[in-house]
C-alpha cells in the first residue's frame, strides 16, 4: 500500500493531462487545470516545512521559508477572485475533533487565538501584486478550504508582525495520504 | 347517380358479450329531390339509418355513398367537415343553442364555411324568411314557442344549402296544429327548393306527405311502394 | 395558424351567464384563491426586495472575524476601523472619506405609549452614513443631534406600534436613555427602514462601549471588495474581514430559503384547491350540456373547437377572478407592513407578483376546464344527442 502511495506523485507527473483512475490524483489534481498551475503546484511534498506559529515567531522579512498549514481561519479563507488565502497552524483543533476539513474557520477558539496562528499566502506577479485569479482555479482545487498545504516562498513581515508568504510553489497534501500516514504512525 | 347510395349496409355494436345489429344488410337509393319517410317500431333501426346517412355514425359493413362521397371511409375530422357542407339535421327536440339568438343559431353552420359576413347575413335572412320567422331573429330560444323553435331548427338545417336534409321525428314534440304547419313547411322545402329530405317518424300522417315511404323492421328495410324500381336499379 | 373553425366567442361568454349563481360562486372562490396566492407571493417578493435592495454593490462591510452572518456580535476597535478606512480602496471626495462606522444592536425599546418594552433595532451612525448608505433619504424632519433619533419608515411596525408612536417630537427609551425623534427616513424598501438611527457617540456612551460593530465603506473607483478583504486578511492583527454588502444580504437570503419554499408550497396547495373549484364548475357546465355539445358536433364543429370553447369559458372566469383579485390586492394588500425577526418589510404586489398571481389564476381556469371538456368529447355524437 505504502509503495503505491509513494508512486502517486510520480504517476501524476507521468500522466498529467490524462484521466487517471487513481483516487488520490482526483483529489489534488483533477482535469482541466489552470495553465499556470504547473508553475506553482508541486508533485511531492517539500521537506523541512515549519508550522505557522513557529514561523510567525522567527521568520524575518525576506527569508526563504517552507511552511505547512491548513487553509482556514475564517468562513471564507480564500479571497474571492484572488490568488490569496489564509492558513492556520495545524495545532488548531475545531470544537468537534476530526472536523478540520469542514470547520476550518475555528470560530469557537476565539478570534485572537486564531489570529496568532494565522498567516497569509499569496501568489504575486513581478510587481508584487497579487494575481487576479481565484486560488481555487489557479491551484485547480475546488475545495481548497480545509486543505493542508505546504508552501515554499518568501516571508514578508509588517510593522505589526503579521506574516505573509509570497508563494513560489505549493504542495496540496492529498487528504487520504494524511489519514493513511497518520494511522500508520505508532 | 343517386344522391344516397346504400349497399348491404350493416351496423353492429357490442353490449357486453352480446352483439346487437340495429341495421342488417340494407340496400337503398335516394334520388336528388326525393322526400323519403322512414317508419318503423322503436328499435327497428330507422334512427340508426338516418344517423349513418347524416354521417354522425359509422357503418360496420357495407357501402354508403352520399353526394358522391364514400363517407364510411372518412376520418372523424373529414366527416365533420363533410357534414358541415353536405348535411342539414333537424332534431326532434330542436336542439337550439340556448345562449344564442334565433339569428345566431341559424348562422352557426355558416361559420364552418368559407363565407363572408355579408354572405352569411344574406343567407340567414333568406332562411329565416323561408320559415316565416324574420321578425323573431333577435329572440332567444326560451322566448319562442315549440313550433317557432322547430322552424328555427329547420332554417338552421337548410341555411348552408346542404345536399341532403335529415329530420329525426321533427314533429314528435309538437301539438297537432303545429305539426301540421311544420309538415307543410317541409313539404314546401321539398317541392319549391327541391331539397332532398329523409325523415324518421312514428306518425303515419307525417309519413304520408313524403314522396317515398319506407318501413324498417328489425333492422331490415321494406319498400312496398316502389319495389319494381329498386329491382330495376339493382339490375 | 388555426386549422379548424372556432365556435363564436359570444358562445363562451354567454354560457357564463347561463347559471349566474354558479358562475358567481366560482368567481368568488377563484378570486379568493388568487388573492391568497397574491398574499403569499407578495410576502416572498417583499422579503426578497427588502434583502435585495439592502445590498449596494459599491459598499463593503468590514466586521470582526467570524461575524460575517451576525453583525450584532461583531466588535471592531475604532483604531482598527481607522486603519481600514485609511486605505486607498475607500472613496474620498473633498477630504471626506466615504466610511460609516456603525454600532448596530437589537435592544429593548419602549415608546411613550408602551407599558412594556419591545425588541427594536438601533444603529449608531455618523453623518457619513448618508454618503455610504445611498438608499437612505430623510423624508421628514432632520438629522439627529445629541439625544435624538432618526426613525425608519417601518420602525414603528417593527415595534408593533402605529406610526404616531414614533412621530417627530415623541420620545423613545432604550439603553437607559430617552431619545427624542428628530425625523424619519425611507430607504427604498431595504432592511434599514425598520431601524432607529442615533448619533454613534451617544449610543457608545449609553452602552459604555468604544468599539463599533461594522464599518461600511464605499469602494473607490476601480477598487473591489477583494482588495479590502485581502488587506484585512493580511493584517491578521486587525481581526476583521470584509464582505461585499450584496454578498452579506445574499447570505441572509439563504437563511430565508426554507420560508420561501414553504411559501411556494402554499401557492401550490392553494392553487390545487382552486383547480377543484374550477373543475367543479366546468363539470357542472358540461354535464348539463352534453346534448348541446353533440349538436355542435352534428353541425360539423370539430371536437377540439368545442373543447377550446369550454377552456375559453373557464379561462374567462379565471381571468375575471384574477383581475378582481389583482385589484383587491393592489388596494388592500400592497404596502401592508409585516414584522419579522430581522425587522419589518412591506408586502409587495409588483409586476412579478401580478404575473404569478394572474398566471396562476389563468392556469387554474384552463386546467380546471380541460378534464370536463375532454370527458364530454369522448362521448359518441349519437349517444350525446340522446342525452336528456
Amino acid at each position: 500500500m505504502n509503495r503505491w502511495l509513494f508512486l502517486a506523485p510520480v504517476l501524476f507527473l507521468v500522466g498529467c493531462g490524462q484521466s487517471s483512475s487513481d483516487p488520490l490524483d482526483k483529489i489534488a489534481y483533477g482535469p482541466g487545470q489552470h495553465p499556470d498551475s504547473f508553475k506553482y503546484l508541486l508533485g511531492s511534498e517539500p521537506a523541512d516545512a515549519k508550522d505557522v506559529i513557529a514561523l510567525r515567531g522567527d521568520a524575518k522579512d525576506g527569508d526563504a521559508v517552507v511552511v505547512v498549514g491548513r487553509v482556514g481561519g475564517s468562513k471564507q479563507p480564500v479571497i474571492k477572485g484572488r490568488a490569496a488565502f489564509t492558513i492556520v497552524d495545524l495545532s488548531l483543533k475545531p470544537c468537534n475533533p476530526g472536523d478540520e476539513e469542514e470547520c476550518f474557520d475555528f470560530a469557537c477558539l476565539g478570534k485572537e487565538k486564531v489570529a496568532k496562528a494565522s498567516a497569509m499566502v499569496k501568489f504575486v506577479d513581478g510587481q508584487d501584486k497579487t494575481l487576479n485569479v481565484d486560488a481555487h482555479q489557479l491551484l485547480n482545487a475546488p475545495q481548497l478550504e480545509g486543505q493542508i498545504v505546504v508552501v515554499r516562498g518568501v516571508a514578508k513581515r509588517d510593522e505589526t508582525n503579521n506574516l505573509t508568504i509570497q508563494a513560489n510553489q505549493i504542495y496540496l497534501r492529498p487528504k487520504q495520504v494524511v489519514k493513511a500516514t497518520e494511522s500508520a504512525q505508532p | 347517380m343517386p344522391l344516397v347510395e346504400i349497399r348491404n349496409l350493416t351496423k353492429e355494436y357490442r353490449k357486453g358479450e352480446q352483439v346487437i345489429t340495429p341495421l342488417k344488410d340494407v340496400t337503398l337509393d335516394v334520388e336528388k329531390g326525393d322526400f323519403v319517410s322512414l317508419m318503423g317500431a322503436s328499435g327497428s333501426g330507422k334512427s340508426t339509418l338516418l344517423n349513418l346517412i347524416a354521417g354522425i355514425d359509422r357503418p360496420t359493413r357495407g357501402q354508403l355513398h352520399v353526394n358522391g362521397t364514400d363517407i364510411g371511409k372518412l376520418s372523424r375530422t373529414q366527416l365533420a367537415h363533410w357534414r358541415s357542407a353536405n348535411v342539414g339535421y333537424i332534431f326532434q327536440l330542436y336542439n337550439l343553442i340556448p345562449v344564442l339568438t334565433a339569428w345566431e343559431n341559424v348562422e352557426m353552420p355558416l361559420l364552418l364555411l368559407p363565407l363572408s359576413r355579408a354572405d352569411r347575413r344574406k343567407r340567414v335572412a333568406i332562411a329565416l324568411e323561408a320559415v316565416g320567422l324574420s321578425d323573431r331573429s333577435e329572440h332567444y330560444p326560451r322566448q319562442l314557442s315549440g313550433g317557432q323553435e322547430q322552424r328555427v331548427g329547420i332554417a338552421r338545417a337548410i341555411v348552408a344549402n346542404p345536399a341532403i336534409v335529415v329530420a329525426d321525428e321533427p314533429t314528435g314534440d309538437l301539438d297537432a296544429e303545429t305539426t301540421e304547419q311544420i309538415l307543410h313547411l317541409l313539404q314546401r322545402l321539398n317541392s319549391e327548393l327541391s331539397t332532398t329530405l329523409v325523415m324518421v317518424t312514428h306518425d303515419p300522417n307525417a309519413a304520408a306527405i313524403a314522396s317515398r315511404r319506407l318501413r324498417l323492421e328489425k333492422g331490415e328495410l321494406l319498400e312496398p311502394e316502389r319495389p319494381a324500381l329498386l329491382a330495376t336499379r339493382r339490375a | 395558424m388555426i386549422l379548424f373553425r372556432l365556435l363564436p366567442w359570444e358562445y363562451g361568454v354567454r354560457n357564463l351567464f347561463r347559471r349566474p349563481g354558479r358562475s358567481v360562486l366560482t368567481l368568488g372562490a377563484l378570486t379568493l384563491v388568487v388573492l391568497l396566492v397574491f398574499v403569499v407571493v407578495g410576502f416572498v417578493r417583499g422579503l426578497e426586495t427588502s434583502l435585495a435592495v439592502s445590498g449596494d454593490p459599491r459598499v463593503v462591510l468590514v466586521h470582526s472575524l467570524g461575524a460575517s452572518e451576525t453583525v450584532e456580535y461583531s466588535s471592531i476597535p475604532m483604531g482598527h476601523a481607522a486603519e481600514v478606512w485609511s486605505t486607498s480602496w475607500v472613496q474620498r471626495r473633498y477630504d471626506t472619506t466615504y466610511a460609516s462606522p456603525e454600532l448596530y444592536l437589537g435592544t429593548r425599546m419602549q415608546t411613550e405609549a408602551d407599558d412594556q418594552p419591545t425588541l427594536g433595532l438601533a444603529r449608531g451612525v455618523k453623518p457619513a452614513a448618508l454618503l455610504v448608505r445611498r438608499q437612505v433619504q430623510i423624508v421628514e424632519g432632520r438629522w439627529p443631534e445629541a439625544g435624538e433619533v432618526l426613525v425608519g419608515r417601518l420602525a414603528a411596525v417593527k415595534l408593533g406600534r402605529s406610526d404616531d408612536a414614533l412621530a417627530i417630537g415623541k420620545t423613545i427609551q432604550f439603553e437607559n436613555r430617552t431619545w427624542k425623534v428628530s425625523g424619519k427616513f425611507a430607504a427604498q424598501g431595504s432592511a434599514f427602514e425598520s431601524e432607529i438611527w442615533c448619533p454613534l457617540e451617544d449610543l457608545q456612551q449609553a452602552m459604555k462601549r468604544q468599539d463599533i460593530s461594522v464599518l461600511a465603506l464605499t469602494l473607490a473607483p476601480g477598487a473591489t471588495a477583494a482588495d479590502l478583504d485581502e488587506f484585512c486578511k493580511e493584517r491578521v492583527n486587525l481581526e476583521v474581514e470584509a464582505t461585499a454588502e450584496t454578498a452579506y444580504y445574499a447570505s441572509l437570503q439563504k437563511h430565508y430559503g426554507p420560508v420561501r419554499w414553504l411559501a411556494w408550497l402554499m401557492v401550490f396547495l392553494i392553487a390545487g384547491a382552486g383547480v377543484f373549484a374550477g373543475l367543479n364548475t366546468m363539470y357542472g357546465a358540461v354535464v348539463g350540456r352534453v346534448r348541446e355539445l353533440a349538436t355542435l358536433q352534428t353541425l360539423g364543429f370539430l371536437r377540439r373547437a368545442i373543447a377550446l370553447s369550454l377552456v375559453q369559458e373557464g379561462t374567462l372566469l379565471a381571468a375575471a377572478a384574477s383581475l378582481t383579485a389583482a385589484l383587491l390586492a393592489l388596494l388592500f394588500i400592497n404596502g401592508l407592513a409585516i414584522r419579522f425577526t430581522m425587522g419589518a418589510f412591506v408586502l409587495r404586489i409588483d409586476s412579478v407578483a401580478l404575473a404569478v398571481g394572474c398566471g396562476t389564476g389563468l392556469i387554474l381556469g384552463m386546467v380546471g376546464a380541460l378534464p370536463p371538456a375532454l370527458r364530454a368529447m369522448r362521448l359518441p355524437v349519437v349517444d350525446g344527442l340522446k342525452a336528456v
